[in-house]
């Protein structure tokens, strides 16, 4: 299934067709540098992991930028009941883009209208200084693990700072329109949500 | 707008510069951290209050703050007063 976030955008989702550009990208030396969990993973650790990992619950995404594959994301832990999810990008090369800004306001965006997740969970490595510059439009704590500070945050969608200006700036620059067109419906994922925002939702099958 | 009149408006926008040590020779990219979304602000602030639409590269190719200030009025007909 894939996701058209905007214009160049584009996620599909991963399945077992798909499973080992994940655990290639995962293996990328610039995605280990940023990752909480490092070390490389074999074909068969990343099948047995994938095999037990509830698909409901945590999805992960390939991402397309101009049909070019650029790294993956996710969105892992849903809490359905209390509307949490832990989103992340990862992403190959270094984007001090506007294109990467727009990745992530489309992501949090879809995140939000697909999924309905009100309040993301974050867990940054300090070391991790672009995710913690983005993290500033949130309110959020940092707090020590394992002799590493990490920022832990339950952060409000709604609350993020700005977000409505950033929108605004790329709807006039590039048109965005906050709908998310999906290619077909939604075995990998098994439904839409019943919170979806159908509106923003435009199933293309 | 003379340049720190221009740092202190960025400091207003980028609420993380308040407690921030910045100056004209700043290096921009450490400035910001490298991240995206910061660009995106920063080019947005820049169109609304300089009515200049600066793309990515020109942004990306200021080395310091200052730069990024003599870049922008290089697109604008008033020079620094």
């Amino acid at each position: 299934m894939k996701i058209n976030l905007h214009k160049s955008i584009t996620l599909e989702v991963v399945d077992e067709n798909n499973l080992e550009l994940l655990r290639e990208l995962r293996n990328n030396s610039v995605i280990q540098e940023i990752l909480v969990h490092k070390g490389l993973v074999s074909s068969n650790e990343q099948k047995k992991w994938f095999d037990t990992t509830d698909k409901i619950k945590n999805i992960y995404f390939l991402i397309y930028i101009e049909s070019e594959i650029q790294g993956y994301a996710l969105l892992k832990n849903i809490d359905d009941t209390n509307t949490i999810g832990e989103p992340g990008i990862f992403l190959i090369s270094n984007h001090f883009s506007s294109i990467g800004g727009i990745l992530t306001i489309s992501f949090l965006d879809f995140c939000h209208d697909f999924f309905g997740i009100n309040y993301f969970f974050g867990n940054v490595l300090n070391s991790n200084n672009q995710a913690l510059m983005n993290y500033t439009y949130f309110d959020t704590k940092k707090e020590e693990k394992e002799n590493e500070v990490i920022l832990k945050a339950k952060v409000s969608y709604s609350e993020m700072k700005n977000i409505n200006k950033l929108r605004g700036y790329i709807q006039k620059w590039d048109g965005y329109n906050r709908i998310f067109s999906i290619s077909s419906l939604i075995n990998d994922i098994t439904r839409i949500p019943s919170y979806s925002i159908l509106s923003n939702i435009k199933v293309l099958d | 707008m003379r340049i720190n009149e221009f740092i202190e408006l960025l400091k207003g926008e980028f609420d993380f510069l308040e407690s921030t040590q910045i100056s004209p020779d700043s290096k921009l990219y450490d400035t910001f951290g490298g991240s995206s979304l910061n660009l995106l602000f920063l080019r947005g602030i820049i169109g609304e209050h300089f009515e200049v639409n600066l793309i990515d590269q020109e942004i990306k190719d200021c080395e310091t703050l200052n730069d990024l200030y003599t870049k922008i009025y290089s697109h604008l007909e008033n020079k620094p007063s």
